[in-house]
């Protein structure tokens, strides 16, 4: 394995250093001038006939403008633009339904274009591949307390104790993207309280304090007082000590001079003040817990006395992303002092920390900071099926769905199992409570453990999971259309767009002499509306196959009287029955799924939207998983590999003087 | 839009009422006139838009009877000025939602408003640029209480600030190492920021931690690119305020010291069932999500805070974001239930469910009678021979017109004379998408912020009245 990944990482050095831009420009099919020149003759009328009249200049339909494109510059860098145009064509989402059909052979052109638009790699910038910007980033909320926890050994969660703002991530993305970790006075406020609060605590474990310290805190406090003023240390060299080995942890590398001194002297003032020397040593670590140094992950953005240019990372700067990607906390003492002598970044000892880290339980950060959020199971307490309508939905019901999520995400870590596991699996976890509610016998008390499913059970992979499915739903039943929109969005990374404002909503029971229809009859009324069947089309189907779980991920063969109606036909004419097809269905594009979750991996792991320079790297990872059996462990290494991830960019401004 | 904190004088009033030259008078002299409290910002927005049928009075001109939603505020009738017809039109480009277009033009009126992945655009609301002006000369420049799915304050185009959502937090971060007076107005300067560039610089330890980390962070900033440095700079900012804020709290507390002793006549109005620890408040916050009686208890208690704010000077400008449908409990009502995100859709349909309907007027209903709660206690709140009702531009609204995400015709409502700069008791009628910003531009003025445009107010394409609001005087 180890060999594998010095493989991956020699082939990229080969990449940066050769130009090696006819095989990026093999892997992408056509060079620019091609591309360009067939958009001109062949793709251009096609998209004046048929597609500027809503996305144009005037309609901007879904925000997309093809009036804008010309041949020429800019054509090949609209990578997001290419890709939507191939998913709405490829699906026969566009043209909408209303208007005729696009001829075969021009949907063929439009779509062996847009395909290769979207996947196309700059053969000027395949020599000098650009590892893509590295925004500067916070700590965001889960990381600052855990990394506090980690800094102090204290078991206390300081951003809940002073109320620290949820990050605001916008619906799709993870909480520690860049763009969303703003600063503003109010989290200034809430870090000098933080810190306040924190050596509180620490002071809890003073020898001396009344009452007597209980043992961690005691404990907590002699590793921080690491040094004692005596006959042969004075006072400053102790507290020289004590702050550097507190700033070296705190800032995660090696501490400078310039880092060290005005804390120093924050104590000396301080001690100067007639404060005791603990009490004046608190003062200064306290300007620690407010600092930049401490509160961002900051890298510098030259290489060391280097030429500018994309360069390698340092290795504490190594040490920290890979810390937060892994562990979404600081670096621990190994990763720590394998920076400090340079051998973080060896090709094998690096393979050989991460699967140390991913075997460690601090990598649960991974299910709760990144599996948890992709999959929307961040927003499950808002799930709307309300207990007057199922009384079984309680909050002990509610519980177990979510822990089977974490479980299984968990599990697939910790096991190394095969990421399509997620598409269909055919083992889950349960309790007692959750497995009644699956009709799994011999489950008995609250703890989860593994049971292998049978076809009877109708379950296996995200899609059988009651957490995910009572998302999709309202308070009184399902909703196909959230479910299908689920499908799309979380699993294939192709989010339909957002309903026009004011867009008809389904009428609910409750009147049914006005309504007599059934519910399936409403929904598709609702989607031959020319207006909705374009996205509606794609998304309902893909709902419509599990509609045999009930709102709240209940199996069910029956609504009302009437046998559940589970078939669906999706835009491209393939038809399911019930689940167990829709998953088949889905695994034969499976391509698409793991294509996706790399995506998302990357970009959590960056911090930051994908950018086109991050292609090459999008399918080296995932040309590695598919290598690797498609196991978690080689996801998360083909990531930690990738270029954007050991590299940066330097940012020419950067080398300005003061 | 420019504003210099400089344009500030006095409360509104004085400001408008000044000639020319002798608003010019330095500073010093301005407030040895008659004392007189300072002019208060409230702006409280509740989810989900509103039936505007049984908001928006029949009438223009004098209020007669009030439509069925706004009847719980009755009693302050020739207080209320209902302002109909404006409406957000800016556009929305990238990752928006219904919620989130809507949400960013609230208290905007932004012209765009964008979102690419965590990337938010809009330009700064009407509460921060109150706050810019008027935000120096209290312990907090501005208070943004509440629990929301969205947030609508831009301290900067770029910057959505976040909510204070526990009330528990809230209260100790306006009284944390200081005594809870009600300030005698008849005595006390409303302006004291100017004493800030006289005062020496303590040598206290807080100082002194805050000299070392600026240096840091300037030796920090040095090294960034550019990008970087736009990011860092939300920081620096932050911990200059916090700086500014160590010393002008010093001021304050003298003048706290002075009225402790002879302080206004009004008791303090302390909030009931501040939560006694986190655990309490982790099991409310719950709960507003379940149980309608919870979610009163919390916005009764954000209401009580906003009050206490204004009464102790902790701030002059604050908004509170009452819980929005994604976070209201399911609701029975009207003989069925529904929950209340999916009552919004049914009842702003085409054609729109008439139960929703009705279920959405009645909740609207009940959420005016927990404002007016609040209203009362404001006018009962005795500032010196004028009530802190008397001394607030209050504005009930909400982020969207209505449940359909409609932003056209938004429900706008003035509660209070504002020092005598607000005719009330009236109904005034602008033509359909007449920009909600032109409002905006009307309340700074008379926060003694004077800008030639806010928001779209001169760019929108139903620009109108020179981006003013004629009659409100």
């Amino acid at each position: 394995m180890g060999r594998t990944v010095g493989r991956v990482l020699a082939a990229l050095v080969v990449t940066l250093s050769a130009n090696v831009s006819s095989s990026q420009e093999k892997a992408s099919g056509r060079d620019s001038a091609g591309l360009s020149a067939q958009f001109a003759d062949e793709i251009l009328p096609i998209l004046r006939a048929r597609c500027t009249k809503c996305h144009g200049a005037e309609k901007k339909k879904g925000g997309i403008d093809f009036s804008a494109v010309s041949e020429g510059s800019g054509l090949l860098e609209q990578r997001k633009l290419w890709k939507k145009t191939f998913d709405q064509v490829d699906v026969l989402a566009m043209p909408p339904e209303k208007e005729p059909a696009l001829e075969a052979a021009e949907r063929e052109r439009l779509l062996a274009w847009s395909h290769a638009a979207a996947v196309w790699v700059d053969p000027a910038r395949a020599g000098r591949r650009d590892p893509g910007p590295a925004p500067l980033r916070r700590l965001s909320r889960t990381e600052y307390a855990l990394t506090v926890r980690d800094l102090t050994g204290l078991d206390f969660d300081a951003s809940q104790a002073v109320g620290m703002p949820e990050e605001e991530p916008g619906a799709q993305a993870f909480e520690s993207r860049a763009d969303g970790l703003t600063v503003s006075l109010v989290h200034l406020e809430k870090y000098f309280l933080a810190a306040d609060q924190i050596l509180d605590r620490l002071f809890a474990g003073r020898p001396g304090t009344k009452p007597a310290p209980k043992k961690p805190a005691a404990e907590a406090y002699a590793r921080i007082f690491c040094s004692i003023p005596g006959p042969d240390v004075s006072e400053e060299d102790a507290a020289r000590e004590i702050l550097a080995r507190f700033l070296r942890l705190a800032y995660r590398r090696p501490v400078r001079r310039e880092d060290l001194d005005p804390m120093v002297a924050v104590f000396r003032a301080a001690r100067d003040r007639r404060q005791l020397f603990e009490e004046a040593v608190r003062v200064a670590l306290r300007g620690a817990l407010v600092s930049p140094n401490f509160l961002y992950r900051l890298e510098d953005s030259r290489p060391a006395g280097g030429a500018p240019g994309p360069h390698p990372i340092s290795e504490h700067e190594l040490a920290t992303r890979l810390s937060y990607f892994l562990w979404s906390r600081m670096p621990d003492d190994e990763l720590l002092s394998a920076a400090d002598r340079g051998k973080l970044s060896e090709p094998v000892y690096f393979e050989a920390q991460i699967r140390r880290m991913l075997a460690d339980p601090k990598a649960r950060a991974l299910t709760q900071s990144f599996a948890i959020p992709w999959t929307r199971l961040k927003f499950f307490s808002r799930a709307r099926p309300s207990t007057d309508h199922f009384p079984t939905f309680s909050r002990k019901l509610r519980d177990a769905m979510l822990q089977e999520a974490t479980t299984f995400f968990d599990k697939l870590r910790e096991d190394d199992r095969p990421v399509l596991d997620l598409l269909d699996s055919d083992y889950t976890y349960v309790n007692e409570e959750l497995a009644k509610h699956y009709g799994i016998e011999g489950v008995k008390g609250d703890q989860f453990r593994r049971v292998t499913l049978k076809p009877e059970y109708h379950r296996g992979g995200l899609l059988g999971m009651a957490a995910v499915l009572a998302m999709g739903a309202e308070t009184s039943r399902t909703s196909p259309t959230l479910r299908g929109r689920w499908v799309l969005e979380v699993l294939f990374g192709t989010p339909p767009p957002p309903p026009p404002a004011n867009a008809g909503r389904l009428k609910e029971d409750g009147k049914k002499e006005k309504m007599p229809k059934t519910f399936r009859e409403r929904i598709t009324l609702h989607a031959k509306d020319p207006s909705c069947a374009a996205c509606h089309s794609r998304i309902d189907p893909l709902g419509f196959g599990l509609e045999q779980y009930d709102a709240i991920g209940a199996w069910r063969e029956t609504v009302g009287d009437a046998a559940v109606d589970c078939s669906g036909e999706l835009p491209t004419g393939e038809r399911f029955r019930g689940a167990a097809e829709l998953k088949g269905v889905l695994l034969k594009t499976k391509d698409a799924f793991v294509r996706n979750l790399v995506e998302q991996m990357l970009s959590y792991a960056l911090g930051r939207d994908l950018v086109d320079d991050d292609e090459a790297a999008v399918r080296e990872a995932k040309a590695f998983l598919e290598k690797h059996e498609d196991r978690f462990s080689s996801l998360v290494l083909g990531v930690a590999e990738s270029l954007p991830f050991r590299w940066r960019r330097t940012d020419e401004s950067g080398s300005e003087s003061k | 839009m420019t504003i210099t904190r400089r344009q500030v004088l006095r409360g509104a009033g004085a400001t408008l009422a000044l000639p020319f030259l002798e608003s010019l008078m330095p500073r010093a002299l301005a407030h040895r006139a008659a004392a007189r409290p300072p002019l208060r910002m409230g702006i409280v927005t509740f989810g989900a838009g509103t039936v505007i049928e049984s908001w928006k009075p029949k009438q223009t001109g004098p209020l007669a009877q009030l439509p069925r939603i706004l009847r719980p505020l009755e009693f302050v009738k020739d207080q209320l000025l209902v302002v109909s017809g404006l409406s957000n039109t800016g556009r929305g480009e990238g990752d928006l939602n219904g919620h989130t277009h809507c949400a960013w033009t609230h208290l905007t009126g932004a012209e765009l408003v964008k979102a690419e992945g965590s990337r938010v655009r809009a330009s700064i609301s009407v509460d921060q640029a109150a706050a810019r002006a008027v935000g120096s000369e209290t312990i907090l420049p501005s208070l943004e209480l509440g629990t929301a799915g969205c947030r609508y304050s831009f301290r900067t185009p770029d910057t959505l600030l976040p909510n204070e959502e526990d009330p528990r937090l809230a209260f100790e971060r306006m009284f944390r190492g200081r005594k809870k007076v009600v300030p005698n107005w008849n005595r006390r300067p409303i302006t004291v920021s100017e004493k800030l560039d006289r005062a020496e610089k303590g040598s206290s330890d807080e100082q002194s931690v805050i000299d070392a980390v600026l240096g840091q962070a300037r030796d920090v900033r040095a090294r960034l690119g550019k990008d970087d440095r736009t990011r860092l700079d939300g920081y620096l900012e932050s911990l200059r305020s916090v700086e500014r804020r160590i010393r002008l709290t010093e001021i304050i507390r003298r003048e706290e010291e002075i009225d402790e002793k002879n302080p206004g006549p009004s008791e303090l109005a302390l909030p009931r069932n501040l939560p006694a620890d986190q655990a309490e408040f982790t099991k409310l916050r719950r709960l507003i999500e379940q149980d309608p009686d919870y979610h009163a208890q919390y916005i009764r208690l954000m209401s009580d805070l906003m009050v206490l704010a204004f009464q102790t000077d902790t701030t002059r400008v604050c908004t509170l974001s009452s819980p929005d449908d994604a976070l209201w409990p399911g609701v029975v009502t009207v003989g069925y239930e529904r929950h209340y995100h999916v009552m919004q859709h049914g009842g702003n349909g085409n054609p729109a469910d008439p139960i929703a309907r009705e279920a959405l007027r009645q909740i609207h209903t009940w959420q005016t009678e927990l404002f007016a709660e609040m209203v009362r206690k404001m006018e009962g709140v005795d500032e010196g021979g004028s009530t802190l009702l008397d001394n607030c531009l209050l504005l009930y609204t909400s982020y969207m017109a209505n449940g359909g995400h409609s932003r056209e015709d938004c429900p706008m409502l003035l509660v209070g004379r504002a020092q005598g700069t607000l005719k009330t008791g009236q109904h005034l009628a602008f033509p359909m998408h007449t920009p909600v910003a032109n409002l905006y531009v009307e309340m700074l003025d008379r926060m003694g912020v004077k800008v030639d445009s806010f928001g779209d107010s001169r760019s929108s394409k139903h620009a109108a009245f020179d981006g003013r609001l004629p009659g409100l005087a």
